[in-house]
């Protein structure tokens, strides 16, 4: 991989909520991110890959540790509503979009009072051009399929040429078909205009069209690595699956009673399955 | 459930309640105050023990009754009939109340007996006054001390009570005094018989109206309810009331109606678990009666609060005092439920009608019927969202809008009358007596107006009286006495016929004789007294269009005013120096007050009691519309929390939210107050097609009315809008994200 700098950095970041039971949402995060990198970061529900997100795109500030943007500290930053403005571009689950808004004017939202309005409007054609949502335009978000809102959010996300774009499940409430175009126009986002992306989300197919998976388990980065051909991911997922976990526990007995079949197909069987073992391990 | 689902909304709920509130409050507040005066009435007469009481027929109002002392006599002579007593009764101005009552007894009368003195001694000689125990907190003054009444002063030589809080409230003098006091030179307001026999009660008033057809005989238990004058004041209390009603019924109607388009889904699962449409129904009727029955409540107590408190000002709590009788807690009862089903039942229905598979479906309250084509952007389209919120917010602020625009305009339509009237006459200047709390009672000896035309710089001085007759033919007519002679009868055009030139003649206003469908030849009865219509006048002013002029000398017998007159009109010789003359004849004469003919109107007394009360009126309607409008602002804001957290997490600063939000409440404030403009002139010119009373009543809408108005509606937008905006802003984009 070619030497990039790192835009997004986390340290030690922790983040508690509560007044009662107190929660640690984050609980020592590190992670960074290279400029024009597409990364994703993974977890199950509850592991704190919203909290994270939220404290790199600044809507919060963390209770202990360090998120520098962009070589910048959040923390000595005092205006976070012109960085989110300047510097971060958010697409969340939800669409979100202002109902009564059309598609070009919710573009616009981020733009207001940071771009004169003549290149506002040419701006905001460009994104939708980008989106393939020209034809849209003029349509309210209710006139739009779920997939074309999202589309509208991404180009809304891109407005004010953000350093880092932020996704929240951007596919989560879209179909297989929409959810694949969404994350197919991120990547061309990422292509074309070198824009550092990072996606929150839990689903793996939409990780891998990603170029590096951070996993995120109670609070912490466990896993970091670069995205591997499909068939190396599929046997990573296996290996962190339990039926993956059990197969390797039995290793030595499974390699053995392999080894002795004596049915042809079973040999052949067999070798997969061997295969597989070198593989997860 | 019903509870639970009002408080899940406390903001909005609290709001609801306080609107419905203040409409109760105002109904009991208001009834409870005429009631008061009913029953100030009553207690009036009562304690003398009258079983009869007698007034001039046709009179607006017991203290401008006239009855000669003459009738007395007569009277007594009845069979029947063991005794009669004249009394007096009046309203002075006194150190700092406006209307302080009067009473005139004899001191060696059965009548006075009735004022229990419990400090000092009872009333013997002229220039001594007894007053009544509030009057005496009131004014601060006990016995040995002195009270002016106009320009004589009176020695208090006793405090007394007598139940009665019009009685406690005021004074009593001699008759003597009172007749002068009041300018009615052997005149009394009113007798009271007592009869040798209560059973022939009936049979007496019959004899003694054969006998004298121009009094009115009313046994004294009924006697408050024949005072047209307190009808009025009824009449007036109920009308606001249900204004405030009206209002605060749009109020309650908007949050029954969110409550139920914002639980569209909740519905649309208790209908897909098994619930019945009637179950559905009855669940969001009995919220909005609740909530009604709440916000009665609350209102009860807050009119009672506001009438005791009202009771206890000096000013005024010589005759308002309020009565709060059963019967109004359950008129109280009876509004609020009522209000509370009428609001409840449009949005039951809706409910109960939902489908349930659409219902749950539901969104919540897309951009669905949005055009994109509205211009204005998010404010204008924020209100499009929920049309029938909207609609209703501006129905209630446009009718509070409404009621100020027509009611100032009426005001200024009666200066501009006034002024027509005053300056019509071709007179630089107008004088009235002095120190009068209603122009109605004004009285100036005909000597000071033959004084006053001798002055130098004077050129000319005419005299006129008028008077409001009331019978079935004419309801409600103004009758100006003129001298034929004089310069100032001639701005009555006449358009029909020919001007006054004997005794028993009239000349009509066009209004009228329209109205009453008379003609020149005809005749009509004024205070039981037959004129023949010799002319038909015009003047454009429609006191004088709807009224009628009858000769300066047969209209003071008529009304009581023998050698007086209401108004004097003042020609001077150069009209550069008038305002010295004006200041010479104030000074010579300190019992009148004399201005400018330009400005006579604005400095009527009458109609600063008028302004009092649009300025009233008008603070009802912008606490009640606020309310109503903070209400509206407060919800559209809650239900779009997560737009909201967009914004904010897009970078949005609080300061643009906080001016979104206010945008909208100036917007919807502005609309409102628009459409509350066209209502109120639609309900100004309305007023004048009403027969009769229309006539006299002729709207002038001013451009300063409607930047009034308009302002006003600012005032509510920003009244409504600021608390929405301000938690708007400091809501936590992370918070308002995740916000359902």
């Amino acid at each position: 991989m070619e030497e990039r700098s790192v835009i997004v950095e986390t340290r030690d970041l922790v983040k508690v909520y509560g007044d009662g039971p107190e929660v640690r949402a984050l609980d020592g995060a590190n992670m960074s991110v290279h400029r024009g990198e597409l990364v994703t970061v993974m977890g199950p529900s509850g592991s704190g890959k919203s909290t994270l997100l939220n404290m790199i795109g600044a809507l919060d500030r963390s209770t202990s540790g360090r998120v520098v943007v962009k070589g910048e500290d959040l923390s000595s930053i005092r205006d976070l509503d012109a960085f989110r403005a300047q510097e971060v571009g958010f697409v969340f689950q939800l669409h979100n979009l202002i109902p009564t808004l059309t598609a070009s004017e919710n573009v616009e939202i981020p733009m207001h009072g940071q771009v004169k309005q003549r290149q506002r409007r040419k701006r905001t054609q460009e994104l939708l051009d980008l989106v393939g949502l020209i034809d849209r335009a003029g349509h309210l978000p209710s006139q739009l399929s779920g997939g074309e809102r999202q589309r509208v959010a991404v180009a809304r996300a891109l407005a004010n040429q953000p350093a880092i774009l932020l996704a929240d499940e951007p596919t989560g409430s879209l179909d297989t078909t929409a959810g694949r175009e969404i994350m197919e126009l991120l990547q061309k986002v990422n292509r074309e205009r070198g824009m550092t992306i990072i996606v929150v989300t839990h689903d793996r197919k939409v990780a891998r069209m990603t170029q590096r998976i951070l996993t995120l388990e109670d609070g912490r980065i466990v896993d970091d690595h670069p995205v591997q051909t499909p068939l190396v991911e599929d046997l990573r997922e296996l290996a962190r699956s339990q039926l993956g976990q059990s197969l390797l526990d039995r290793r030595g007995k499974i390699l053995k009673e392999v080894g002795l079949g004596s049915d042809a197909g079973l040999t052949e069987q067999g070798e997969y399955l061997r295969g597989l073992l070198v593989g997860l391990t | 459930m019903i509870l639970r689902n009002l408080l899940g909304r406390k903001t909005r709920t609290f709001l609801t309640l306080v609107g419905i509130a203040i409409g109760v409050a105002a109904i009991v507040a208001l009834v409870a105050i005429a009631d008061g005066f009913a029953s100030g009435y009553y207690g009036l007469l009562s304690g003398s023990q009258a079983d009869l009481v007698i007034t001039q027929a046709e009179s607006f109002d017991m203290s401008v009754s006239v009855i000669d002392e003459e009738v007395g006599p007569q009277l007594t002579a009845l069979s029947g009939v063991e005794e009669v007593e004249g009394v007096i009764i009046g309203e002075a101005t006194t150190e700092g109340i406006p209307y302080f009552m009067v009473f005139g007894y004899d001191p060696k009368g059965a009548g006075i007996q009735h004022f229990r003195v419990v400090e000092g001694k009872e009333l013997t000689a002229k220039r001594e006054i007894i007053i009544g125990k509030l009057a005496a907190e009131n004014l601060k003054k006990g016995v040995g001390d002195t009270l002016r009444l106009y320009d004589s002063a009176y020695r208090i030589v006793g405090i007394y009570e007598t139940g009665a809080f019009f009685e406690e409230g005021g004074g009593v003098i001699s008759l003597a005094d009172a007749q002068a006091m009041l300018k009615r030179p052997r005149q009394v307001n009113t007798y009271t018989v007592k009869l040798r026999d209560v059973d022939q009660a009936e049979a007496v008033r019959q004899r003694i109206e054969r006998r004298f057809p121009d009094l009115l005989v009313v046994e004294s238990a009924n006697f408050a309810d024949q005072q047209l004058g307190l009808q009025f004041v009824r009449a007036f209390a109920w009308a606001l009331s249900f204004l405030a009603v009206v209002i605060g019924g749009v109020g309650m109607m908007n949050t029954t109606l969110m409550s139920v388009f914002e639980r569209t889904r909740e519905i649309g699962v208790l209908r897909a678990l098994g619930w019945r449409k009637g179950r559905v129904l009855a669940m969001i009727l009995s919220e909005s009666l609740l909530l009604s029955l709440l916000g009665g409540l609350a209102g009860v107590v807050l009119g009672v609060v506001a009438v005791k408190a009202l009771g206890r000002l000096p000013a005024v709590s010589g005759w308002l005092q309020g009565e709060f009788s059963l019967g109004l807690f359950v008129q109280a009862a009876v509004v609020t439920l009522a209000l509370g089903a009428t609001a409840g039942l449009y949005p039951a229905w809706w409910a109960s009608r939902l489908h349930p598979v659409e219902a749950l479906r539901y969104e919540g309250g897309g951009g669905e019927g949005v055009s994109p084509r509205l211009p204005g952007g998010m404010t204008t389209r924020s209100l499009f969202r929920r049309k029938t919120r909207t609609l209703l917010t501006m129905v209630g602020i446009g009718i509070g809008v409404a009621t100020v625009v027509a009611l100032v305009g009426l005001t200024d339509g009666f200066i501009d009358d006034f002024t027509a009237l005053a300056t019509g006459s071709g007179t630089d200047l107008m004088a009235v007596e002095a120190n009068i709390s209603d122009m109605a009672y004004s009285a100036i000896d005909e000597k000071v107006g033959k004084r006053i035309a001798g002055l130098s710089g004077v050129k000319s001085v005419s005299g006129t009286v008028f008077s409001v007759a009331m019978s079935e033919e004419t309801p409600f007519m103004i009758v100006f006495g003129y001298h034929p002679a004089e310069y100032a009868i001639r701005h009555f055009k006449i358009v029909e016929g020919e001007g006054l030139s004997a005794n028993r003649q009239i000349i009509l206003g066009h209004s009228a004789a329209e109205a009453m469908e008379k003609q020149v030849g005809d005749k009509v009865r004024i205070f039981d007294s037959s004129f023949r219509i010799v002319g038909i006048y015009e003047t454009g002013a429609s006191y004088e269009d709807s009224g009628g002029v009858i000769s300066l000398r047969e209209a003071q017998a008529l009304f009581g005013k023998p050698r007086q007159v209401g108004f004097l009109g003042i020609k001077v010789e150069d009209p550069h120096r008038v305002e010295g003359v004006r200041q010479r004849i104030e000074e010579e004469f300190p019992e009148i007050t004399v201005s400018l003919s330009t400005e006579f109107a604005e400095r009527l007394p009458d109609l600063q009691a008028m302004e009092a009360l649009v300025g009233g009126i008008s603070f009802l309607a912008v606490i009640v519309g606020g309310v109503g409008m903070m209400n509206t602002m407060v919800m559209s804001v809650f239900e779009r929390t997560r737009e909201i957290g967009v914004l904010r997490a897009l970078g949005w600063r609080r300061s643009k939210v906080l001016f979104m939000v206010v945008r909208e409440s100036l917007l919807l404030g502005v609309v409102s107050g628009l459409a509350g403009v066209v209502m109120g002139v639609a309900m100004g010119k309305a007023l004048t097609l009403l027969p009769f009373i229309g006539g006299l009543l002729k709207p002038s809408f001013r451009s300063y009315t409607f930047v009034q108005a308009l302002i006003m509606a600012l005032a509510l937008g920003m009244i409504g809008g600021l608390y929405p905006a301000w938690w708007a802003s400091r809501l936590h984009p992370i918070e308002a994200l995740r916000y359902e």
